[in-house]
């Protein structure tokens, strides 16, 4: 091909391109919106929006448990902090976020994840001509971003020391867990439930109980097979306990009785430790009692909230939500 | 073809002029009201400690040699025993010694294997010493509770009772900081104590906890013996007099200015506000809140850091300080359009009630700022319960309000006009209380001040406050129901 076929076919391209634009009206872009509830959202993004209502974060503000804690976060305002943040890109991606005014029982919403400092929102593609308009940024996918409130209980510190957080074939973030594709498809966008330490079946697939004899001896194992953080994670709250009873042979079950709680205490309990399982991590327990060496069961359970009605004699079927049950023959 | 090939390069060039910018320096304004950037930010913490560490350097004490720990020692065990006028020659002893005894003396009172009286002596001598070293050593004691199971949390009660005797008044936010995680009560009294030796009354209100609530009726009394003690001694006629006085900022109860250790001490924590971490910036703003009123023209100065988390928590502390940081009106209103703290800084103008700061509130509180601004300035405005605010806030009231906005100023004119709010706002509050669709704690607590102010000029509306206020449970949700029920005797169903 000549120079002359070259420049006719480039002429003719570009002549193409021009009518393109000067015969189609070009997308004026949209007038700038004040956003003041996340309600807003739901106008166009209804899946997004439905998913995040019933989540956890869009409670955070209201669940009861954290108000009854704080007094409605009037006696303790420092935890407005990240229950009601301000946008997160507001306060800078990495920073600590602060606390916002309005809109507070939206917990942490639409806004303080997607709100940029200019108005527009952070998503996933750029697209200056709808009301929100959106710039892709990738910046949401980072572990900074929920490390300013997550982190604040070591979450992220724990996943940064895991295997999941080296580069390679096995790396997993928190969204790759916690806000996975719907339906394992890219193409339908991200799930923002953001399933966490409410949703047990989650729970479930991070620890896994085995129990076996060695020389006659009940030996019990938990291991944080799936978390990429300490099971369980956070401060205060949350609680997994590992009990284990008897088993009558005209099948009477007997008190449970317990054999380990996994649980980080919180700043004011000073007697206690640090009990949380790392990631990959394993413990092992061997059940001395004689009773144990009869058929038993091991149950390992799990708490949102840490306190028993009668810590002497705790309730685990009731008071608590099953993880994990063996059985194990004499 | 060369031309008509210019000619459609032109038109596609005019074509591409057409095309919207959407990213970069093009883009549209946002609509939010962008205050400039301030340019008198400066470290000032980072200065300030850096000032005062160089200011207080003292030289390092000499190692003692096997002979002058065993004379320690043995001053300790004199000291524990029963002879009173060897306990006195023993002391003079250990007193001479100076500090070079400190660290010796720190030890035995940290070792669990020497007798109770030997630990106390050890605690008694190093209050004696009356030195910043040996106050570091009692306070670091006193916190032990917080670190590590303690088994002697009477020792802790020694300690602070040895901070309460003598000049080290920088031992105060220390102090205030155990208070936050003593967990008991005879070590809780003592805190309270040494804080009240210092002129600092925040322990209060943990002495009339611990008189309600010790199981102990011993307890019990010593908090109230504590309460009245140090109401006489702080020159006033009852506890609840001295009370006032605190919260209020009353100067018979600031004589002295911080000593340089002091203010050290309050410029280390101001700096752990630029942390990442929460826990000590928590820690920091509730001492620094339960500071002397001396603190604000630190916490004012903080103001010009560098560094935003650190203006903005100060601006926070300033404001649940309240009227005792009234001091610090003037250099917030200033500040009151710093776009990163320009709400924390109103707030705290509330907080104060700083009146000169209203016109300056009003105009924020105008529908042409921004939702967060209004909402800021408005709360403000109720706090500071001026009367003058009502005909601006109440003009508001014509407005579509967003929900949120809508409920603080309605709650605001029950702060600024408890007289004049009807009953259908009171009744649009109750809504916003049972609602769910905003922070049902806002109308709650603008319906509690309705019904104070109404029990103040009615006396049968105390009833109805009453059973309002007899409604306690924790859970939200169920209390404002039960509390709606009430209400609606007063503002029908």
């Amino acid at each position: 091909m000549n120079w002359r076929a070259l420049s006719g076919v480039a002429v003719l391209g570009l002549g193409a391109w021009a009518l393109v634009s000067i015969f189609t009206t070009p997308q004026a872009p949209a007038e700038p919106v004040v956003w003041e509830s996340s309600q807003q959202c739901a106008q166009c993004h209804t899946q997004v929006y439905d998913e995040w209502k019933v989540s956890w974060h869009a409670q955070s503000y209201t669940d009861p448990d954290v108000r009854a804690q704080t007094e409605d976060f009037t006696a303790n305002k420092d935890c407005i902090d990240c229950h009601a943040p301000q946008p997160v890109f507001t306060t800078v991606l990495g920073e600590r976020v602060l606390p916002r005014a309005t809109r507070r029982i939206e917990g942490v919403d639409c806004i303080a994840c997607h709100l940029m400092p200019d108005g527009r929102v952070a998503g996933t593609l750029d697209n200056p001509s709808v009301a929100c308009r959106p710039i892709a940024t990738r910046d949401l996918l980072k572990p900074e971003y929920c490390a300013g409130c997550h982190n604040q209980h070591g979450t992220v510190d724990q996943w940064r020391q895991s295997k999941y957080a080296q580069p390679g074939p096995g790396y997993q973030d928190c969204v790759a867990c916690h806000m996975p594709h719907r339906d394992g498809d890219p193409q339908k966008g991200r799930d923002h439930t953001m399933h966490g330490g409410h949703d047990i079946d989650i729970v479930r697939r991070a620890v896994e109980l085995r129990v076996t004899r060695e020389n006659g001896a009940a030996v019990v194992e938990v291991e944080n097979v799936g978390a990429g953080h300490n099971y369980p994670t956070d401060e205060r709250s949350r609680a997994s306990d590992l009990f284990w009873r008897p088993l009558a042979a005209d099948g009477a079950k007997g008190e449970w009785r317990q054999i380990h709680r996994f649980r980080n205490p919180y700043r004011f309990e000073v007697d206690l430790v640090n009990t949380e399982l790392p990631a990959g991590a394993k413990v092992r327990f061997e059940l001395d009692a004689p009773e144990a060496r009869g058929e038993i069961e091991v149950a390992l359970f799990y708490k949102l909230n840490p306190l028993w009605a009668d810590p002497q004699r705790p309730d685990p079927e009731r008071e608590a939500q099953l993880v994990h049950s063996r059985r194990l023959a004499p | 073809m060369t031309r008509v090939a210019c000619a459609l390069a032109a038109l596609a060039l005019i074509g591409c002029e057409r095309a919207p910018s959407p990213a970069g320096p093009s883009s549209p304004a946002a609509p939010a009201q962008a205050a400039a950037a301030r340019a008198d930010l400066r470290p000032v913490v980072a200065a300030r400690i850096a000032e005062l560490e160089a200011q207080l350097a003292a030289p390092a004490l000499p190692a003692l040699d096997a002979a002058r720990l065993e004379q320690i020692d043995g001053l300790l065990e004199t000291m524990a025993g029963a002879e009173e006028r060897l306990k006195r020659a023993a002391r003079e002893d250990l007193r001479a010694l100076g500090a070079t005894s400190v660290a010796r003396l720190g030890e035995r009172l940290d070792d669990a294997s020497a007798s109770s009286a030997v630990r106390i002596a050890a605690a008694q001598a190093l209050g004696e010493l009356d030195h910043p070293l040996a106050a570091r050593v009692l306070l670091t004691r006193l916190a032990a509770g917080r670190f590590t199971r303690d088994p002697d949390p009477w020792l802790r009660a020694h300690c602070a009772w040895r901070l309460g005797m003598g000049t080290q008044d920088w031992v105060v936010p220390g102090l205030l900081l155990c208070l936050r995680y003593e967990t008991n009560n005879e070590a809780v009294i003592y805190i309270a104590r040494a804080l009240a030796h210092h002129r600092n009354y925040s322990g209060l209100d943990a002495l009339y906890v611990v008189s309600r609530e010790d199981p102990g009726d011993n307890l019990r009394q010593a908090a109230l013996g504590a309460l009245s003690e140090l109401a006489t001694a702080a020159g006033f006629a009852d506890p609840a007099e001295l009370y006032r006085a605190w919260k209020g900022g009353d100067e018979r109860l600031g004589d002295a200015p911080f000593s340089a250790a002091h203010e050290l001490e309050v410029w280390r924590i101001l700096k752990l506000f630029g942390e990442w971490q929460l826990r000590p910036v928590d820690d920091g703003r509730f001492v620094l809140s339960l500071e002397h009123h001396k603190v604000t023209p630190l916490l004012v100065a903080a103001l010009d850091d560098e560094n935003r988390y650190v203006r903005v928590h100060a601006a926070q502390c300033l404001e649940r300080l309240g009227g005792r940081a009234a001091s610090a009106g003037p250099r917030l209103l200033e500040l009151i359009d710093d776009p990163q703290m320009s709400e924390q800084v109103m707030l705290a103008l509330g907080a104060l009630r700083y009146a000169a700061a209203e016109p300056a509130l009003l105009e924020r509180a105008s529908p042409a700022r921004t939702l967060e601004i209004r909402m800021s300035a408005t709360q403000a405005l109720g706090a500071m319960g001026l009367a003058s605010s009502e005909p601006r806030l109440r003009a508001h009231l014509a407005d579509k309000l967003p929900r949120d906005l809508r409920a603080a100023t309605l709650a605001a004119l029950v702060g600024c006009a408890p007289a004049n709010v009807s009953l259908p706002e009171a009744r649009e509050l109750r809504a916003f209380m049972l609602g769910g669709e905003v922070d049902s704690a806002l109308p709650e607590l603008a319906l509690d001040a309705w019904l104070v102010h109404r029990a103040s000029v009615d006396d049968g509306s105390r009833a109805t406050l009453d059973a309002w206020r007899a409604i306690k449970g924790a859970d939200s949700r169920q209390r404002v129901v039960e509390r709606a029920a009430v209400l609606d005797a007063v503002l029908g169903a």
